[in-house]
């Protein structure tokens, strides 16, 4: 298992766009297909970083080169979190797409998106290009980034009413709006990433150029429909003359699970996913 | 049809084990699930928003929603109702 790591992964220090950013790099001989992991948000990250390094050897296993990066104010790459900022993460991602390309120059191209990392994929690249010919997975895909903000801000409002608060996630959000940070579980919140958070949207059309989209749902008992939002977007895609796929897959939902889950589960169907 | 998915949320989050028929409509929660504390409100909030694609507001949400399985089931339908309009 240790051999198999070592084998495989490459930590690097990148500096896109004048940032240090802490990658760690998969592969092994004979890419035909490079991923680059769009990230979860804050403590998502944390819980899905075990889950992500086991899906990235089990792809560089396959033939593939998978680059996982700490966005800025993240992980181990420069930059506090409070420093962070939606359009910066675009940017970088966008540099670190360009950075892979030319580092194997003859794969396929490929990008996985894991919860809010949808939202960061609907902004890469630029309305023309889009996912236009690359491979897209998602992973319990975050659809709209305002019921995710709202969502992030509720854990603050209802540790509060522990003690005795008062907050609104309302009033949060005006105080956002003014430009204050906020301290939400533990992460510095700014206004600059909650607004580029709240308005990203991943639209049917960007999807519609990619090489196929899987869109993986996680749950333990499985439910066998795909929820709501899934179901919309891949009609959409559908509609928009792409092809893309709804997947649910029986395991824990591992991003927000207490205890750190590595499901064998959705690593073959992410490999699955890609390379079938 | 939401009472099955409703369900199927409400076991995931309070982790009931053994649980495999859909729950009944009567079963209570709030005051009586020792698993149904201020975290499981959050995370089944968040799980209803994320499958039914709605979006609940903390003035919508009181502990008459939480009485029971089918209290719930109740408030998610007519939230789809109204986002179906």
């Amino acid at each position: 298992m240790a051999e198999e790591l070592l084998a495989t992964m490459q930590p690097l220090f990148l500096v896109m766009n004048g940032r240090r950013l802490f990658c760690n790099l998969h592969c092994d001989r004979d890419v035909r297909l490079r991923v680059l992991v769009l990230p979860p948000f804050a403590e998502e990250m944390n819980k899905c970083r075990p889950l992500l390094a086991r899906v990235a050897r089990a792809l560089a296993a396959q033939g593939c080169a998978c680059l996982l990066p700490d966005l800025y104010g993240t992980g181990d790459s420069g930059g506090a979190f409070g420093e962070a900022d939606w359009n910066v993460w675009l940017a970088d991602a966008n540099a670190l797409d360009a950075w892979l390309a030319d580092r194997f120059p003859d794969s396929r191209s490929g990008l996985l998106a894991v919860r809010s990392g949808a939202l960061l994929l609907g902004g890469m690249r630029g309305a023309a290009q889009g996912c236009t010919g690359t491979r897209v997975v998602c992973w319990q895909p975050v659809l709209d980034g305002r019921r995710y903000l709202q969502q992030v801000l509720r854990l603050r409002v209802m540790a509060g009413r522990m003690t005795g608060g008062e907050e609104s996630v309302k009033s949060l959000e005006a105080r956002l709006a003014g430009g204050e940070t906020l301290e939400v579980a533990g992460y510095a919140l700014s206004a600059a990433l909650a607004s580029g958070l709240s308005e990203a949207t991943l639209s049917p059309a960007s999807l519609a150029r990619a090489d196929g989209a899987v869109l993986l749902e996680f749950a333990a008992s499985v439910l066998s429909e795909p929820s709501l939002p899934v179901a919309r977007l891949t009609t959409a895609v559908r509609e928009a003359g792409g092809a893309a796929e709804a997947r649910t897959v029986a395991c824990e939902q591992f991003w927000t699970t207490q205890e750190i889950a590595v499901p064998e589960a959705a690593v073959a169907a992410t490999v699955a996913a890609f390379l079938q | 049809m939401p009472l099955q998915q409703v369900s199927t949320i409400l076991t995931e989050i309070l982790g009931l084990p053994g649980q495999r028929a859909p729950l009944e409509a009567h079963m209570p929660l709030l005051g009586h699930l020792p698993e149904f504390d201020s975290m499981a409100v959050v995370a089944v909030l968040t799980a209803i928003e994320d499958r039914f694609g709605i979006s609940i507001d903390d003035d919508e949400v009181d502990a008459t929603i939480f009485e029971t399985v089918g209290s719930l089931d109740a408030f998610v339908s007519a939230k789809c109702a109204d986002a179906a309009d």
